[in-house]
């Protein structure tokens, strides 16, 4: 055990968790500790979720303190002076207020709830919130449709509404509450265990506004379920007007106060039984309020801005008053007259400023503002990071195979140690957006991080696009590991732009041999041992063997051979998408010639119409001229139409993907698929494909198995009823589903090699364990097939040995 | 202690999980208690625990605590050693998580929430973030650098302005 103790061992990510936990005073007080501590205490994130832990009431402990807030004028302009009323501190001495307040023009302190004082006005449309820790104002529009009459009968709980609407969903939520009763101005509304008390004024006497004339009854409005009820008045022994009314929510229980010129009454009001009990005491100046079973008087001295000190201290049990509904107070005391005070509990400070209500109206994330364009952009992010984050991901090697077009891409490695978030196909301003991205991503995510990758595309005239520039300009902090495609003269002109990044942390990946050697160029530059450091992974990771790959990586370098295997697609004019740049179904004369050059033809998956002649035609190519063939997906669905077409000789055979009305339908839309939304309806992931036929060349590659396991990714199939018309005249279903209703694998068994596969084979194939059939395809292609084919049979099937390479991969993780 | 976790486990039943802490020590304990650690409980749903589970970051002693708090808190009456009673309560493991974390120096304290968060229990790193955050209660920031062993990096200047901001949170 280490003998000295330092706080450095602590990374800030624990500090943080550990801030969250204490209560805001300690934590106010703990930012003047150093400046990491203040760093966090001063972020708006830590200060959100700080507030939601600590400054929203929590039913289950009933800790919350209590706020003193005296409303008086100095200098002609009103201030609030907000004093804190800790009762679990009663014998402290000398406090002065958390703040004052300079009440704007027109309004007054109507409510105090989850750390905020609310101000409003009945004569503007403005609703202030203030936090009185931090001294940040926000002026929030009203409730937008109410009009001038509802408005005064409503603000009242669209003000209180605030602790519920603005805090939760942002922005207001309207509650509208008809009912009989005039609600008195300038009474205080008091929010009592979520439910609103309103006082009313008698439902006879309101001819004129300002005549309240007799008190009503008490409204309760729980704003949750937008119900009201209402409690007969007691009788206060006056008229409304007569007087100012203070309400109060004593523990849970709603308490007016009633002062008129000569006497204060207190009421307990029979909306629940009070428990928590207040009065002032005329002769000795001092506020008594009990909670539970102690008593707490409070000197509040005799000037009107009560700056003076105020003590609270804890009387004894004797002095416990017993009292009933109503105390009357012999005097009043001089100061009461202006000035305006009221008691509101429940109170917690909070470190949230008020400020990040203010765009919530229509941003639902506490994000900070940003242009309008990425905003859903981010949001989008945001959305896929959090979503992972709650998704507790396996070790999926596959997992990263579902690239479905989307901007975003998630893929996980084993949880805790790694997540990764891919963000590609940005260019120009969407890389400013990425910078972006990467700084909301560090101030959300600590301990988060960040690998910047660019392309440096080596033109001829040397020159690195601006946008690589600028990007890297914008993130100059934020990455921590780059991997950089570079050519020699630019590294320096781009280590000077990024230079305050860690230079050590810059890996240069030029043109190589061959691909296998990118790791084993990584592996030369140290990037492995600077990985796992940032990660702080190092203990843990063990010293890659990388023997097999750099065999492979040499013996990659004596093949001279070509195997020329033409690519049919019409995404070939991105070299990325296929392997081979190849424009086959425009047949133009150089790309047909390419096509009867080539030793073999693959007919890979893809969506929609355009090429799906050219593809044909390549099949058909290859299948008259015993060209070896593989179609995939979509591929093997053609080569269905295909053989439909000039075999079967049913001209207008078709898939219904692209001739809904053909009136021979090879290939049609799955039943559990719809083709409305393209959305979510695919068969997709690993499925279990059974052989039929046990000496095709797809099951011989396999190595004579009953079934194997291949991943699907498609929404339409070969039409079962033309199934037996396909046997008859010599394209053979060779494997199907265990109904056997879907076709999966076809085979011309007199044809050198043609087989086409519903599923993916691409999906499982692995450097170490290429897939069967493209071992077949490049056999066959190079006139090898026999002895592959014998092999296969020697060997027992491959699925054994790739589960036998996987056991050391996993135990190394392990360890 | 180590012997006692991994001797009591033995006959609970269930896979045996052996984790190994950076000075070597071995812990036997089963499935149900290790899989408490988030991190460990991956691991097994990866099978990749068959040759123990190595925890370069966590010291024995350390590993020890670990193992008893997740003993206690499996549910495993078999799981409870002989300082333990057999039935653990909710009320006896609230008293023996008091006891655990009061007990407590700073450095050990520490390395308890490394170790969790490491291994990503979060119910014990949720205890003892919070037994830190008790102990700043009512601190001043002097006190708390002394506390917890940090170095004051602030000018005097910008400590007197940052105390000024929250000079409500200094009254008392």
């Amino acid at each position: 055990m280490a003998a000295v103790f330092c706080g450095d061992m602590i990374p800030v990510e624990l500090w943080w968790e550990i801030l969250l936990r204490a209560p805001t005073k300690d934590v106010a007080r703990s930012s003047c500790v150093s400046t990491q501590w203040r760093g966090i205490v001063s972020d708006p994130s830590f200060r959100k979720l700080h507030h939601d832990r600590h400054a929203v009431p929590n039913l289950n402990d009933g800790i919350s303190d209590t706020l003193l807030v005296a409303t008086s004028d100095v200098d002609g302009e009103s201030v609030s002076s907000v004093f804190p009323a800790a009762l679990v501190s009663p014998a402290v001495t000398g406090q002065a207020p958390i703040c004052r307040v300079n009440n704007p023009y027109g309004y007054s302190l109507t409510n105090v709830c989850n750390g905020f004082l609310c101000f409003a006005s009945w004569s503007r449309a403005k609703v202030i919130v203030c936090n009185p820790v931090t001294g940040e104002k926000l002026a929030l529009p009203r409730a937008p449709h109410l009009g001038l009459e509802k408005r005064r009968r409503y603000s009242r709980p669209v003000t209180f509404a605030l602790g519920y609407t603005l805090a939760a969903a942002g922005g207001w939520r309207q509650h509208p509450f008809p009912h009989p009763y005039r609600v008195v101005q300038n009474t205080p509304t008091i929010v009592v265990g979520g439910k609103i008390c309103m006082l009313t004024a008698n439902p006879a006497s309101h001819q004129h506004p300002n005549d309240v004339g007799k008190p009503g009854p008490v409204m309760v409005v729980d704003v949750a379920s937008e119900e009201y009820r209402t409690y007969n008045p007691a009788d206060y022994g006056c008229l409304w007007a007569d007087m100012a009314v203070s309400g109060f929510e004593l523990h849970g229980r709603l308490c007016l106060a009633i002062r008129s010129d000569t006497e204060i009454h207190f009421w307990k009001m029979p909306v629940e039984e009070i428990s928590m009990r207040a009065w002032l005491d005329g002769d000795t100046h001092t506020l008594c309020y009990g909670v539970d079973n102690k008593l707490y008087s409070r000197y509040v001295g005799t000037t009107m801005t009560m700056t003076t000190s105020l003590a609270a201290r804890c009387l004894s049990p004797t002095e416990v008053m017993s009292w009933d509904c109503k105390i009357r107070l012999p005097t009043t005391p001089p100061w009461l007259v202006s000035c305006n005070w009221n008691i509101y509990t429940g109170y917690r400070p909070s470190l949230l400023s008020p400020l990040t209500f203010a765009s919530q109206q229509d941003n639902n994330d506490d994000d900070e503002d940003e242009g309008d364009e990425s905003r859903p952009f981010v949001r989008r992010l945001l959305c896929a990071l959090r979503h992972q984050k709650s998704q507790k991901r396996r070790m999926s090697p596959t997992s990263t195979d579902h690239t479905n077009g989307k901007r975003n891409e998630r893929s996980g490695t084993t949880d805790r140690y790694t997540t990764r978030v891919k963000v590609h196909k940005l260019i120009g301003a969407s890389r400013d957006m990425l910078a972006y991205y990467l700084t909301v991503v560090r101030q959300k995510q600590q301990g988060r991080r960040v690998v910047a990758q660019s392309l440096i595309s080596v033109s001829s005239s040397g020159e690195n696009p601006p946008g690589v520039r600028r990007s890297h300009r914008r993130q100059i902090n934020l990455p921590e590991i780059g991997l950089q495609a570079l050519a020699g003269g630019i590294r320096q002109r781009v280590d000077a732009v990024i230079r305050a990044a860690h230079v050590a942390n810059i890996f240069t990946l030029y043109d190589v041999s061959n691909i296998w050697r990118v790791p084993l160029l990584l592996r030369d530059q140290k990037a492995d041992q600077a990985i796992l450091k940032v990660l702080n992974l190092e203990s843990v990771a063990e010293e890659p063997n990388l023997e097999e790959w750099m065999a492979r990586a040499d013996l990659y370098d004596t093949l001279h051979e070509t195997v020329r295997i033409a690519m049919v697609g019409k995404y070939t004019g991105v070299s990325d998408t296929y392997l081979s740049v190849m424009k086959a179904p425009d047949a133009y004369s150089t790309a047909w010639s390419l096509l009867r050059g080539a030793d073999g033809i693959l007919v890979p998956g893809g969506f929609g119409e355009r090429g799906v002649e050219g593809k044909i035609l390549a099949t058909k190519h290859a299948r008259e001229n015993d060209v070896p063939f593989l179609g995939i997906c979509l591929g093997m669905q053609l080569a269905v139409v295909e053989f439909a077409c000039h075999v079967l000789k049913l001209p207008d055979a078709n898939s219904t993907e692209f001739d809904a009305k053909t009136e021979n339908p090879c290939v049609i839309i799955m039943p559990e698929c719809s083709n409305e939304g393209k959305g979510g309806t695919m068969r997709r992931g690993s499925k279990r494909t059974f052989f039929k036929v046990a000496n095709s060349k797809s099951a011989k590659l396999y190595g004579s198995v009953n079934h194997i396991d291949e991943r699907f990714r498609h929404r339409y199939q070969v039409n079962p009823n033309v199934v037996q018309l396909f046997e008859n005249n010599g394209l053979q279903v060779v494997g199907t589903d265990k109904t056997g209703e879907i076709v999966q694998i076809v085979e011309i068994p007199n044809h050198r090699f043609f087989v086409g596969v519903q599923f993916h084979p691409e999906f499982m194939s692995r450097p170490s364990k290429p897939s069967a059939l493209f071992v077949g395809l490049i056999a066959a292609s190079c006139g090898q097939l026999d002895g592959v084919l014998q092999d296969a049979a020697c060997n027992h099937e491959p699925q054994q040995n790739q589960r036998a390479e996987k056991r050391p991969a996993a135990s190394d993780l392990g360890d | 202690m180590a012997a006692a976790a991994a001797e009591a486990t033995t006959d609970g039943g269930g896979k045996m999980i052996i984790l190994i802490s950076a000075d070597g020590k071995r812990f036997e304990v089963t499935e149900a208690v290790a899989s408490q650690s988030q991190l460990i409980s991956n691991m097994i749903e990866d099978d990749c625990t068959e040759n123990g589970v190595r925890l370069p970051n966590v010291d024995g002693d350390i590993l020890t605590m670990v193992v008893d708090y997740c003993n206690m808190h499996a549910g495993d009456a078999a799981a409870a050693g002989d300082t333990m009673k057999a039935s653990s309560t909710e009320e006896e493991l609230k008293k023996f998580d008091a006891e655990l974390v009061q007990a407590l120096e700073n450095p050990v304290l520490f390395k308890l929430i490394l170790a969790a968060n490491f291994l990503n229990i979060k119910s014990l790193l949720d205890m003892t973030c919070q037994r830190v955050a008790d102990m700043m209660s009512g601190k001043t920031p002097e006190q708390m650098r002394e506390t917890f062993s940090i170095e004051n990096d602030f000018t005097p200047e910008e400590e007197a302005a940052i105390r000024q901001e929250n000079a409500w949170a200094f009254d008392d």
